[in-house]
């Protein structure tokens, strides 16, 4: 008895922690299974001080390959493509380049609403490795930047802009 | 309590806790808060002081620490905090003494973040705006410097015309002296707008103001307690004894109130500017006056040879180019001396003559000067001894050689007025003396700050970033937070601009006090890139 209510007031009070930190940008899932295909969901809570937010850019670290954004109605979907330093090989057909750089712009989400950006990749097999997405957030006026990772022995919550993280946890034995 | 009420009172603790969980899940509405107004503005300057100081956030925030400090540190007592809706208000107690204060405020939004920052403003002195625009500043330098060509040429000239009187009235005709005193009285009369001209845009300057600046009485108010101001005073003075006694050539004492015009406006030059507030002041200053005077006795007679040689036959010209020349030589001799002096004061090395700004400017100067010198000599051993023997084509020639003179002198003034608008290699030599820190980041990157002159007020602020491997890191935007947790003041934000591949600069940052102050850098490399630097810095 004492040991569900326990749980439960844990629970309570880490979803109250967790409203936090919801001015910044984050990913839906913070932890994922190195080499698995890994859906990001980028939440935007917040507009630039109170600014409707007009573009959303995500860099995809090198690493995070075949990367595809999903279209937003209202939003015009861009990607920047680069030629990757070493090729690698894909179910058979050789990749030489890869989306690094993905673009939702052209549309309005005001300050007091939610939405939420959508792309899928598939994550690197280094298990234990923190992967950082940085995000630049452009407003109607103003811009920010969640671009800062942290340095070796600092986390994200030293941070005032931090980059959205992600933690890859060991692989699932099959 | 027996374990059964043990296990009520924690079930009802759970419950309240979970309600409170779903209740204060983040609403849409719930904000990082962010400071939209304050009264008074970051950077004002109030003539009085103010009865209460309002900070107004986008949403309803709670205060966790609220400081207002004056210019020496001390936190000013009899302030009550008041935090309504979405402003927080200090009443203060009493009048605020003249000075600089600091608002440090501490707050916690809605989603539990602390927002923190600081506001300067002054009350009955200058504040210097945060300087977020260098293009607007450039607007106004142009401006200022456009003025002070004109006040050269025509402070100068009034000056200079009557010193040529003086040397030369005697032996002129009537016509010529009736025709130069004009010359004199039109330059006085026009220059005197230009002195009270020029302490507007200094303030203007000085605030940053707008495209109005000149409008606004505050940039007024800001120039006329600048050494400009007292300087275009002594120079309005002189101009206009220098007009009352145009007509005054022939008699005794009208020359030597002439001579007292002529006096004040050169000395007017070593009141001000980099050249003549520079250690030791006392021989600078005086240094610069007599360079000034120098300057404007050739200019001035260049001027009256001009109008002169029109109507001469080449045997008359002669007495008077003699007398001149006489004069001229040691004169022009003297003056590069001088300019000399000053110039490598103001460098420290010489090697800084090669370098872009203040040095390649004062370089022009010098060579501008140098072509003077030739043109001079030229006409004293060349023309002179022809003109005297009559040849008309000596004439033509000096004509044309005085022309080209009046042309250099022209250049070398604009070439003046741009050196006041430059900052001279000095100032960053004393950024040696200043307060300088290092730090390395993880990526191996370097910054390296300085703070000059390191004391608490007014302070310029030098950095300079590499990489990794040693070459200049440019940075899109460059921006600097300044705090003193020890004192509770919270970052102070501003933006450095570029100067040179790797090297940015900050004219000026108040800090209000001493202390072991935390210096942020934040370097955008690039739209994903942003490189951060923290270093600690012991301000007296």
């Amino acid at each position: 008895m004492i040991r569900l209510s326990l749980a439960a007031t844990a629970a309570a009070a880490f979803a109250l922690l967790a409203g936090i930190a919801s001015a910044h940008v984050t990913l839906e899932a913070s932890k994922a299974p190195a080499d698995s295909t890994y859906k990001a969901v980028l939440r935007v809570g917040h507009g630039c001080d109170g600014a409707a937010t007009t573009k959303i850019r995500v860099q995809v670290p090198l690493g995070v390959r075949q990367a595809k954004p999903m279209p937003k109605p209202g939003w015009e979907l861009t990607t920047v493509v680069e030629k990757l330093p070493e090729p690698y090989d894909w179910y058979g057909t050789m990749i030489t380049e890869e989306v690094r750089e993905i673009e939702w712009s052209g549309g309005k989400l005001p300050d007091a609403f939610y939405d939420e950006f959508v792309f899928r990749g598939r994550l690197p097999d280094e298990s234990g490795a923190v992967i950082s997405f940085p995000v630049v957030q452009e407003c109607e006026t103003g811009v920010h930047r969640w671009i800062e990772i942290p340095e070796a022995g600092k986390s994200a919550d030293d941070y005032e802009e931090p980059a959205p993280q992600l933690t890859l946890t060991p692989k699932p034995a099959d | 309590m027996s374990p059964l009420r043990a296990g009520v009172v924690l079930r009802h603790v759970c419950r309240s806790l979970l309600v409170l969980a779903l209740v204060g899940m983040p609403r849409e509405v719930a904000a990082h808060a962010v400071l939209v107004e304050s009264a008074p503005a970051d950077g004002a300057t109030l003539a009085t002081s103010p009865g209460e100081i309002r900070l107004t956030f986008n949403e309803p925030v709670a205060p966790i620490a609220i400081r207002l400090l004056d210019g020496a540190g001390t936190p000013v007592a009899g302030i009550a905090v008041e935090a309504i809706d979405r402003t927080v208000m200090l009443r203060l107690g009493g009048e605020l003494p003249t000075g600089t204060y600091v608002v440090s405020y501490r707050v916690t939004s809605q989603d539990s973040h602390a927002v923190a920052g600081s506001i300067l403003f002054a009350v009955g002195t200058a504040v210097v705006r945060p300087q977020q625009a260098a293009a607007a500043a450039d607007g106004w330098r142009i401006v200022v410097a456009m003025n002070r060509f004109l006040w050269l040429g025509l402070s100068l000239a009034a000056a200079g015309l009557a010193l040529f009187l003086m040397l030369c009235g005697t032996i002129l005709e009537p016509g010529q002296v009736r025709r130069l005193e004009r010359l004199l009285l039109f330059a006085a009369v026009s220059a005197l707008p230009l002195a009270l001209l020029a302490v507007g845009l200094a303030g203007g300057l000085l605030l940053d103001a707008g495209a109005a600046g000149l409008l606004d009485a505050d940039s007024w108010r800001v120039g006329s307690t600048t050494t400009l101001a007292r300087s275009m005073a002594v120079g309005f003075v002189g101009l206009a004894i220098s007009a009352l006694s145009a007509r005054l050539t022939s008699s005794r004492a009208g020359s030597a109130v002439r001579g007292i015009g002529v006096l004040l406006v050169v000395g007017s030059f070593g009141l001000t500017g980099h050249a003549a507030t520079v250690e030791p002041a006392i021989a600078m200053g005086p240094a610069v006056a007599l360079h000034a005077g120098l300057g404007a006795f050739w200019w001035g007679s260049l001027l009256g040879l001009g109008v002169v040689l029109r109507g001469l036959a080449p045997i008359t010209a002669a007495p008077v180019v003699r007398r001149f020349s006489r004069a001229a030589v040691a004169a022009v001799a003297v003056l590069l001396a001088l300019g000399i002096a000053i110039g490598l004061v103001q460098l420290r090395r010489l090697s800084a003559l090669v370098e872009p700004g203040y040095g390649l400017v004062l370089c022009g100067k010098l060579l501008l000067a140098g072509g003077l010198l030739g043109i001079a000599s030229y006409n004293k051993l060349r023309l002179m001894p022809r003109l005297a023997g009559g040849d008309a084509a000596a004439l033509q020639t000096l004509r044309r050689t005085v022309r080209a003179e009046q042309a250099l002198v022209l250049v070398v003034f604009a070439a003046t007025a741009a050196l006041g608008q430059l900052p001279p290699p000095r100032t960053e030599a004393a950024a040696s003396e200043a307060v300088t820190a290092e730090t390395v980041s993880s990526n191996g990157g370097k910054a390296t700050v300085a703070i000059s002159p390191g004391r608490a007020g007014r302070n310029e602020i030098f950095l300079q970033l590499t990489d990794a491997t040693g070459q200049p890191l440019a940075a899109q935007e460059i921006g600097l937070a300044v705090s003193l947790p020890s004192a509770g003041i919270e970052p102070i934000r501003r933006r450095l601009h570029e100067v040179a591949p790797g090297r940015y600069h900050l004219p000026e940052l108040i800090l209000p006090m001493s202390g072991r102050w935390n210096v942020r850098v934040e370097a955008l490399v690039s739209d994903f890139d942003k490189r951060n630097f923290t270093l600690e810095a012991d301000i007296r």
